[in-house]
């Protein structure tokens, strides 16, 4: 049996605009998410996914609730937890080599030969001397994960880091990451809005409802990997996704 | 050779222009007074002013002087800028710091730095200090405000990213991310005070202290006016050199840009 790496209890979340409205971004997610799980989180826009992936990042506060990790209550940010933002968010003025040694920068000690084995995971051992400026789009994902992953996070936290490449860039993007992901057996919350991505890439997809800020169904992916996005099975997989979104009612 | 698309001249035809304007600029100026047109007390030839410039640094005036204007410049923007960097972030990063020290700052501002002379006087003498703190003054302003706006205007979205990496404490963050984020705004700001403070270096010599301000009123009240010409050059031309070196310096800090 697998342990829980992960749990979240009676998570609510409400923000206060400017004029004093209340937004209720999150309410009551309950979530377990075991060790070495990859785990998808699927919604439409502004059904509170940032929101929670950023709690478990330590960069938010719950309005109420609990987020434990290992059975701990959680306390801030910190370097067991790894994330990377839909907007890649490269620090512009250090280079590829140097955005990725900024954790173990702080940390103190020993750092290019770390640095340069992530920049491997990722594929841009030659790149380490640009600047974010010189990158395309996905080329800056792939700093963006190197970064995160060079404090060897237990925890990777991924907010959309494909949704804004194209179609070919993010299925070579989808299989480095199962590559990383099989090689270092780490935890991982991927949040998306495509379906495709979540069935192609999740062990368990979260579905979360339009608006409302709450889990509506949890579905386990069992495709054995490599996954064929074309396959019959896959499809299936899909379909059903679909229709407890509420789409394909007419069928 | 290539052309330039817009005013269809090339690099070279350019140069070439820009020369031949200036000598004939000069050359109908040396006319003028050859001529007869001006006398030499009121606009000396630019050959005289040569034949001075020259003179001057033969007999160590030039460099005597310049080198007592350059410590009160220096001294002057040493302070003012660190002060005006330090407590821009200070400001920027604390709301209380904000709000106690802006309606300060907003009050003493308007008063321009050589209007403090007589205060400088009183309280320093006619002394370096003197003119580095009125020198100081304006660069203070400047840099505080220039770091302040950088500050404020960072993406504060990267201070989220440097704490899931780890960064927990203010002063790794303010070194890590504040500083470097805000880096183009406080060197456009020394910039401005690098060409602010020399003027003020040469108005605040004019009262009395040691460099190329008072050497210069000195010269016109013995109408020496090819004198006064020639370390009306030396500032241009060291304020050219310094501002040359500061922008490569700059270029090159922010080559990620
Ligand atoms: N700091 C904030 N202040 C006020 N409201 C906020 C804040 N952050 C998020 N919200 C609101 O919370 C809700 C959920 O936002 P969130 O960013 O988590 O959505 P999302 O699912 O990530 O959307 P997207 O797919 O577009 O990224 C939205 O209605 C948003 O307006
Ligand atoms: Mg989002």
């Amino acid at each position: 049996m697998r342990s829980t790496k992960l749990e979240v209890r009676e998570l609510s979340k409400v923000f206060r605009t400017v004029e004093g409205r209340e937004i209720l971004a999150l309410k009551d997610i309950n979530l377990e998410v075991l060790d070495g799980e990859l785990l998808c989180i699927l919604g439409s826009s502004g059904c509170g996914k940032s929101t929670l992936l950023r709690i478990v990042a330590g960069l938010e506060q719950p309005s109420a609730g609990d987020v434990l990790i290992n059975g701990r209550p959680l306390t801030g940010p910190g370097p067991d937890r790894g994330m990377v933002f839909q907007e890649h968010l490269l620090f512009p003025w250090r280079t590829v080599r140097q955005n990725v040694e900024y954790g173990l920068e702080v940390k103190g000690g020993p750092k290019t030969a770390r640095a340069q084995e992530c920049l491997s995971m990722v594929g841009l051992e030659n790149s380490s001397e640009q600047y974010p400026k010189e990158l395309s789009g996905g080329m800056k994902q792939r700093v963006g994960i190197a970064r995160a992953l060079a404090n060897d996070p237990a925890i990777l936290l991924m907010d959309e880091p494909f949704a804004s490449v194209d179609a070919q860039t993010r299925s070579d993007l989808q299989a480095m990451l199962l590559t990383i992901w099989w090689g270092t057996r780490k935890t991982i919350l991927f949040v998306t809005h495509s379906v495709e991505e979540a069935v192609y890439l999740a062990d368990r997809v979260i579905l979360m409802g339009s608006g409302s800020g709450h889990i509506i169904d949890t579905v386990s992916v069992d495709l054995p990997r490599p996954r064929y996005r074309v396959s019959p099975e896959f499809n299936d997989v899909r379909r059903d996704i679909l229709k407890r979104l509420g789409f394909l009612t007419g069928e | 050779m290539k052309g330039n698309p817009v005013l269809g001249i090339s690099r070279l035809g350019r140069t070439v222009v820009q020369c031949t304007s200036v000598a004939g600029f000069l050359g109908l100026w040396e006319g003028l007074v050859w001529l007869g047109l001006f006398p030499p007390y009121l606009l000396p030839a630019p050959t005289a002013v040569a034949t001075t410039f020259v003179d001057q640094i033969g007999n160590g005036n030039i460099p005597r002087l310049l080198g007592y204007s350059l410590r009160h410049y220096a001294l002057g923007l040493i302070w003012g800028v660190s002060l005006g960097v330090l407590l821009g972030l200070c400001m920027a990063w604390s709301r209380q710091l904000e709000l106690v020290l802006d309606p300060i700052i907003a009050l003493l501002r308007p008063i321009p730095p050589l209007a403090w002379i007589p205060f400088a006087i009183i309280w320093f003498g006619i002394t370096t200090q003197a003119a580095a703190f009125l020198i100081s003054l304006g660069a203070f302003y400047i840099t505080l405000y220039s770091t302040y706006g950088g500050v404020k205007g960072i993406d504060w979205r990267l201070v989220d990213v440097a704490r899931t990496l780890g960064d927990q404490s203010n002063w790794g963050i303010i070194r890590r991310i504040v500083i470097p984020a805000a880096l183009p705004a406080i060197l456009t700001g020394i910039r401005t005070s690098l060409g602010q403070g020399w003027m003020t270096v040469v108005a605040a010599e004019m009262f009395g202290i040691q460099g190329i301000g008072l050497k210069m009123l000195e010269a016109a009240g013995l109408l020496s006016m090819d004198v006064v010409m020639a370390y009306m050059a030396v500032i241009g031309l060291v304020y050219f050199g310094i501002d040359h070196t500061f922008r490569t310096v700059e270029d090159r800090l922010l080559r990620w840009r």
